[in-house]
């Protein structure tokens, strides 16, 4: 097995959150399935450990990441408006991933930000993030969605 | 973090499968060969993304299998270096942290790599950064389990594969116990830079 070294893209948390929570359900549906057909003996042939420890676990990370409460417009949006502070792809990339909203988170993820961002600039990026870029688990829209499920 | 990356292999696919749909078996039996392995020079592999494209199915003599071309790509867990990371702090030893992301365990700081001045509490065998404000020095412990920002600044790939033995008894010995140790796949983490370290630590508090 071989791979092609000109072929590895980035893939957001959000798209990764999207693919393995997309497995995580269809193997859950196939469990309930599978108790319901009779004579069917596939348990050993569908029980792969491996996918589904790493697939609980980085649904777990994933799940605690700002990710969850994104989607492609939001993530869009941020992109077009982002461009205007000549950030590098993977510094946006890395923004969205993990949604600083501190100066100093900022500085860390943007390479030589001091020279590269006036203080205004950064300012506006953080307020931009802000805006646009849900919080984890905070946004009101899901709160009472949750509530809804509880009752 | 995460990447997608094309790969190709052939996948043998067993005669009792053969009436199931044909991609859904050739994705099984990918996921069953690769998800929560270390592919040396790529990174952790998690689960298929999608497939590409499938040649002809090839028989063999004395072979009931069908053996396949596949074309498809994968996500894989590969941080680029530099890049900044949340994890948990798994356990402290005087060499440094260990840092678990859930799904991935072997990310270590090591001592020189911690914010400075740091010292190793003994009885506690925890790690705490002295922070020194104008009159007196805090002691900042680092805790099992408390969330950490991270900077990744090396990664380490080890081929785990058995190696040949070709030496006398007395070397064997010596690999076996070294293979135990190995791991195929580490990142070397640093919180030596303002922002990095607990994420308590670093949080705004007005």
């Amino acid at each position: 097995m071989d791979f092609q070294r000109d072929s590895i893209r980035p893939l957001s948390n959000y798209e990764t959150y999207l693919v393995v929570k997309q497995i995580h359900q269809t193997n859950n549906e196939r469990d309930v399935g599978k108790r319901g057909k009779k004579g069917q003996n596939r348990t050993l042939e569908h029980c792969n450990v491996g996918l589904n420890t790493v697939i609980y676990g980085t649904l777990k990370y994933l799940e605690q990441s700002p990710c969850v409460e994104q989607s492609p417009d939001i993530i869009t949006q941020f992109y077009r408006e982002a461009k205007k502070f000549e950030l590098k792809k993977h510094e946006i990339l890395q923004i969205i991933n993990l949604r600083p909203t501190t100066p100093v988170e900022l500085q860390l993820i943007i390479e030589d930000s001091e020279t590269r961002l006036t203080e205004t600039q950064s300012n506006e990026l953080i307020e931009l993030i802000r805006t646009l870029l849900p919080p984890v688990g905070g946004s009101t829209h899901t709160n009472v969605l949750n509530e809804v499920m509880e009752t | 973090m995460f990447i997608v990356a094309t790969l190709d292999d052939t996948v043998s696919i067993a005669p009792h499968l053969f009436n199931e749909q044909l991609s859904t078996i050739v994705a099984e039996e990918l996921d069953r060969k690769l998800a929560n392995t270390i592919f040396q020079e790529l990174g952790l592999c998690v689960c298929l993304y999608d497939i590409l494209s499938m040649g002809d199915c090839i028989l063999l003599p004395s072979d009931a299998n069908f053996h396949i071309k596949v074309k498809f790509r994968y996500v894989v867990f590969r941080p680029n270096i530099d890049e900044i990371l949340v994890g948990k702090i798994r356990s402290s030893s005087k060499d440094g942290i260990t840092v678990t992301l859930g799904f991935f365990d072997d990310i270590l700081i090591p001592s020189t790599k911690l914010q400075h001045p740091s010292r190793f509490i003994e009885a506690e065998q925890t790690w705490a950064w002295q922070y020194e404000t104008d009159d007196e020095t805090h002691d900042l412990v680092m805790d099992i389990g408390e969330e950490i920002r991270f900077r990744v600044v090396q990664e380490i790939f080890e081929d785990t594969a058995p190696k040949e033995m070709s030496n006398n008894n007395g070397s064997m010995a010596q690999t076996t116990n070294d293979d135990d140790k190995k791991v195929p796949y580490t990142i070397i983490g640093s919180i030596s830079e303002p922002g990095l370290g607990l994420r308590s630590w670093w949080t705004e508090t007005s």
